[in-house]
């Protein structure tokens, strides 16, 4: 618990310093304005919830990515990746409180979608507040997990950059982060709902409909065992790569 | 002779940047999948609303490909000074300007690819027909919206030489814009005359609209005039990147305010 403050706060100072964690709070704000117009557009009311969740399940994958590659890239350039797993703090903690720290700018994103969405008139209202806090909690954790589990394998490969641009759009079509996984083609959908976004988008969007939301707690639950079991094998792998770059002296290399 | 001699060594120094980013391995299955579904994710919207806009988006999405790489020219061009070499450059006797106009012009042969594939192969997927002899038709819209894009990528370059930090927000900033009112996802008047007006002098817009004139069969007249309006579009940014990169030029010589890297 005590390395969870100073790392939160160590990640603060580096997202005051780096301009590319902007970037989502740039594009968030434009996606929103896209697809609200493409709903407005087509006179579809119905998808302005899909409009307001897309940008925001985005903008959440992409910071987590960079969070991700970024810790591990920023850290090896500034030479403070050997130090920080040298120490006796917990390196798994450490990565798990910067990203978290880091992962609390969707916060701005969502204020800066609902605004849009506002200032285009678009008719929404959260029809469900429980179900919406709860959904954005499970997805929180579930996102913070996944970036566990991708800065472990940015870790144990040499630079995080391709799999940051390659694991991107992929997901967000498998996460139905827009269009529904149920509207996928059928070959698609299975994978899609091993995707958390995909459980998480769909209780976000059933939280902005007045329609009853069907089972909330079974599909929040699908999000933390989801999140869980990203949690499970990053730590698990993450604790192998450590091992294996402390016994033969490879972290500068890997 | 010279002046060539320079732009092929400055191609050539950006290809050697371009194959530290990606192997053909890494490009293939991690950078153009990634192309593929992010024309895919676009795209697929079309399945909540009809057959016609399903095509519509794709072609959008897929020629808005060409923008998106030639306006990693504004990353590409700042990178001389994050690599130490800009001042090299400016000191060297060869114009500055051919070095940088010619350095990243990798990226309009991967957006061309990438725009092209996605066209047909994502059209594919989707089962959107699009003749090819029209597709190819549209073989040098899509390089002409490239050149506009790529000069102003080389303008945003030029500006953001001094804050090299701000490379990535800037140029994502523009795709961004570009990719709400050009035309890509929906008419750019959706978003209101201002934005409309605005659209007319971005690159994309004209080059756009005459790709979905030729696949839709349109006429020659209206194909050629959107054609050179998106190539007077482009010119008028070129000269706004020459303009701006030979002040900066005259102001480092100047005050010395130029630095081998940051």
């Amino acid at each position: 618990m005590s390395v969870v403050w100073p790392a939160v706060r160590l990640q603060f100072q580096l997202l005051r310093t780096s301009n590319d964690y902007l970037l989502e709070l740039v594009r968030a704000p434009i996606l929103g304005l896209v697809l609200l117009a493409l709903a407005a557009y087509h006179d579809r009311p119905d998808l302005v919830p899909n409009a307001v969740v897309a940008p925001v399940m985005v903008a959440l994958w992409g910071t987590g990515l960079l969070a991700a590659g970024e810790l591990i890239d920023v850290d090896r350039e500034l030479g403070l990746l050997e130090p920080l797993i040298a120490t006796p703090a917990p390196f798994p903690s450490l990565l798990l409180s910067r990203v978290a720290a880091t992962s609390a700018l969707n916060g701005v994103v969502l204020a800066e979608v609902w605004l849009v969405a506002a200032a285009t008139g678009a008719p929404i209202s959260v029809r469900h507040p429980l179900v919406f806090v709860g959904a954005l909690v499970v997805t929180a954790f579930a996102m913070v997990a996944a970036s566990l589990l991708m800065a472990t394998l940015f870790l144990a490969t040499r630079t995080a950059l391709p799999f940051q641009n390659s694991l991107t759009y992929p997901l967000l079509v498998l996460g139905g982060v827009f269009v529904p996984v149920d509207s996928l083609p059928g070959w698609l959908q299975p994978l899609g709902r091993l995707v958390f976004l995909s459980w998480s988008s769909d209780l976000l969007r059933a939280s902005l409909r007045p329609e009853p939301v069907a089972q909330p707690l079974a599909r929040m639950g699908v999000v933390i065992g989801l999140g869980g079991i990203a949690l499970g094998i990053g730590l698990l792998v993450l604790r192998r790569v450590l091992r294996r770059v402390r016994a033969d002296g490879s972290l500068r290399l890997t | 002779m010279i002046t060539a001699r320079i732009i092929w060594y400055s191609v050539c120094s950006g290809l050697a940047d371009y194959t530290l980013i990606f192997t053909w391995r890494t490009w293939l299955f991690g950078w153009y999948l990634r192309i593929l579904a992010q024309v895919l994710f676009f795209a697929s919207i079309g399945w909540l609303l009809s057959p016609n806009d399903t095509r519509y988006l794709l072609v959008g999405n897929a020629v808005a490909m060409m923008s998106v790489h030639s306006l990693f020219t504004t990353s590409s061009t700042a990178w001389e000074r994050r690599c130490g070499t800009l001042p090299l450059i400016v000191a060297s006797p060869a114009r500055p300007i051919v070095v940088l106009a010619s350095r990243s012009l990798y990226w309009m042969a991967e957006g061309f690819v990438c725009a092209l594939g996605s066209m047909l192969g994502v059209g594919w997927l989707l089962g959107v027909s699009l003749p090819l002899e029209q597709v190819l038709w549209c073989v040098p819209l899509l390089l002409l919206i490239g050149l506009s894009t790529y000069a102003l990528g080389l303008l945003l370059g030029a500006l953001v030489l001094n804050r090299t930090d701000l490379r990535n927000v800037v140029s994502n900033a523009v795709t961004a814009a570009m990719m709400a009112v050009c035309g890509v996802n929906v008419p750019a008047e959706a978003f209101g005359p201002f934005a409309g007006a605005v659209a007319q002098l971005l690159p994309l817009t004209h080059g756009l609209a005459a790709v979905r004139t030729v696949l839709d069969g349109g006429p020659a007249q209206v194909i050629a005039a959107q054609a050179i309006a998106e190539a007077a579009v482009g010119v008028a940014w070129f000269a706004a990147a020459v303009g701006v990169l030979h002040w900066m030029q005259w102001r480092a010589r100047r005050d010395g305010s130029i630095v081998f890297a940051e």
